[in-house]
């Protein structure tokens, strides 16, 4: 057990990847350490194939480390049995996926895809469950009747804010959002960016923030890391890494972004 | 009507272009767009805009169901609008080179990269396979694939997005065409790759004196390469302009809104919005201007009329009735 509650989220020695034969690995992750604060906004920026993705499924246990430890909180997370990995878990963590058309059912109204992260931790009543759901729904800058519409009624846009909400509700700790603007139009991206601002006043989270435009990063986040083939090559403030970049890959990166910090 | 296009005007002119599909709804309103020469045209817009759909018009390949309900497109000084799919054959892959946004997906898995390449010079030259085979190396080589007998042999799973990319690249300069259509060809890209893929497409356009139209929904790329920019809101042009034009000075709203989404490091940490929120996108005929519902300077004529282009100095032109003198 870990006493040091300021960090959110520990992660030591990782080994990530998967068996291209029998006795060999191909390893995604390779050695992987970082630390993140409570109440952080970290982006974590890299090129595809630089283990961004692995690293979020890490978080969230979709992938299993090959060898390493992961800490929530303080807490070693593999020493969870799968009951304590979904009750404590996922009130802890949450995510927004890329793509919003496929993270919803489309068989199930957009109110009742609010409802269910609340109905499976069982701390609240019906009636508490909804009008929390129909709260949430505003917040995130819906109108009352989207409640009862089906996802292929709704935008990217507003599927993404919803999908937002489906993340909030529960008030996790950490948010973990893998590109979660990036199939989206440059005025919607916006509007999420904005909507992600105002919801962090509102729920106090730490949120670990994956996109491949530095731009967003840039705006959104306090500190950032950068992702080199499985490492984590340079990590900071994002000011003084994107004005002032040490690394060559991260130089490298921000000269063909072509912006100036 | 009459068209005395003179060869070297414009490479291509589109005329009052409006698409539909079979349900009705109009895709394309009302486009009009002219590249000249050895010009660098970009056509922004979010998706919905019409940016593709006008693009497949032009190239003569929209999906089954959507067709041209007006106007025209003189490629060359020649009416494309309606012609054989001959005559298509001719120019596509020929005079006519198109880069698709999706570099996996427009490539037989099935067939090697060289032989893919080869069938354009196949279809559209006379040579001798030894005369064909050094043009496609030579092609591979302009576009930067390194190792070109090799690669040649591999089959596209092989590859990495970027050399696909270039791939395609090479499929539609190896004719040396004199339009260029590029379809987003950068944003299924790392950052580094996109990069290196504007500069090709700028050297195509300055070695082969290729015309290009570039569509993307990203200002970045556009600055960087465009001489001159349309941008396109529901199906019609919004605002036309040289690209410091346009993004130094934008007069229609929209184009605005369009920039002030970009996050900037001036805008750190603040809201990027001040317009309102898009709302479902209007397919039926336009009755007013179509963004009057979010245009913070809307007054009683935008409801009411469609306005036209508008010059607001030096070929810069706005669709809004603020620069109707």
């Amino acid at each position: 057990m870990k006493d040091n509650l300021d960090n959110i989220l520990e992660i030591k020695n990782v080994y990530a990847g998967y068996a291209t034969s029998l006795r060999k690995a191909e390893y995604v992750l390779a050695g992987l350490s970082m630390i993140m604060k409570s109440g952080e906004f970290l982006g974590i920026v890299g090129e595809s194939g630089s283990g961004k993705t692995t690293l979020a499924n890490l978080i969230t246990g979709f992938v299993r480390p090959i060898s390493g430890e992961i800490y929530f909180q303080g807490q070693e997370v593999q020493n969870f049995s799968l009951r304590q990995r979904i009750k404590q878990f996922n009130c802890g963590i949450q995510m927004v996926f890329q793509d919003p058309y496929s993270s919803f059912n489309p068989k199930i109204t957009i109110g009742k895809q609010l409802m269910e992260p609340l109905e499976i931790q069982k701390s609240l009543n019906d009636s508490e469950i909804e009008e929390k759901a129909r709260q949430v729904l505003e917040q995130v800058g819906l109108s009352a009747d989207y409640f009862s519409r089906y996802p292929h009624q709704l935008s990217g846009g507003q599927l993404q804010r919803v999908a937002l909400g489906c993340a909030l509700i529960v008030e996790p700790r950490l948010l973990i959002a893998d590109e979660p603007v990036s199939s989206l139009d440059v005025s919607v991206q916006a509007q999420v960016l904005d909507l992600i601002m105002d919801l962090r006043k509102e729920y106090d989270f730490s949120c670990l923030f994956i996109s491949h435009d530095l731009a967003v990063i840039y705006h959104l986040c306090d500190t950032v890391a950068v992702l080199d083939r499985g490492i984590i090559v340079e990590q900071g403030n994002v000011e003084d890494v994107f004005q002032n970049p040490q690394n060559v890959y991260t130089k490298q990166l921000i000269s063909d972004a072509g912006y100036s910090f | 009507m009459q068209h005395d296009l003179t060869k070297s005007e414009y490479i291509l002119q589109v005329e009052h272009l409006k698409v539909v599909s079979a349900q009705g709804a109009e895709l394309v309103r009302d486009v009009s767009l002219k590249i000249k020469p050895g010009e660098i045209v970009g056509l922004v817009g979010e998706s919905g805009s019409g940016k593709s759909i006008s693009t497949m018009a032009i190239a003569g390949i929209l999906p089954e169901g959507i067709s041209i309900a007006q106007g025209n497109i003189y490629f060359n000084g020649q009416d494309i609008t309606h012609i054989s799919t001959r005559d298509r054959c001719k120019i596509n892959g020929n005079k006519l080179g198109i880069i698709y946004q999706d570099a996996s997906q427009s490539l037989n898995p099935l067939i090697r990269i060289g032989k893919q390449i080869d069938e354009v010079l196949k279809i559209h030259t006379d040579l001798s396979p030894q005369e064909r085979r050094n043009r496609v190396y030579g092609t591979m080589r302009a576009v930067n694939l390194p190792d070109v007998k090799k690669l040649a042999k591999r089959y596209p799973h092989e590859l990495s997005g970027g050399q696909r990319q270039r791939v395609l690249i090479a499929m539609a300069i190896i004719n040396n065409p004199e339009l260029l259509i590029a379809d987003e060809p950068t944003t299924a890209l790392d950052v580094s790759v996109k990069a290196q893929i504007i500069e090709l497409i700028k050297l195509i356009n300055f070695s082969r004196k290729a015309s290009v139209l570039y569509i993307s929904h990203d200002f970045s790329t556009v600055k960087e390469l465009c001489d001159r920019v349309y941008v396109l809101y529901q199906g019609i042009p919004v605002e036309v302009g040289e690209t410091m034009q346009i993004t130094e000075q934008p007069q229609h709203m929209y184009t605005k809104l369009l920039l002030e989404s970009i996050p900037t490091p001036e805008k750190r940490g603040r809201h990027l919005l001040t317009m309102k929120a898009r709302t479902r996108d209007y397919r039926g005929p336009a009755t007013n201007c179509l963004f009057a519902d979010r245009c913070p300077k809307v007054f009683e004529r935008c409801r009411q009329e469609v306005p036209d282009m508008y010059e607001v100095c030096n070929g810069h032109q706005a669709a809004c009735f603020l620069f109707d003198k």
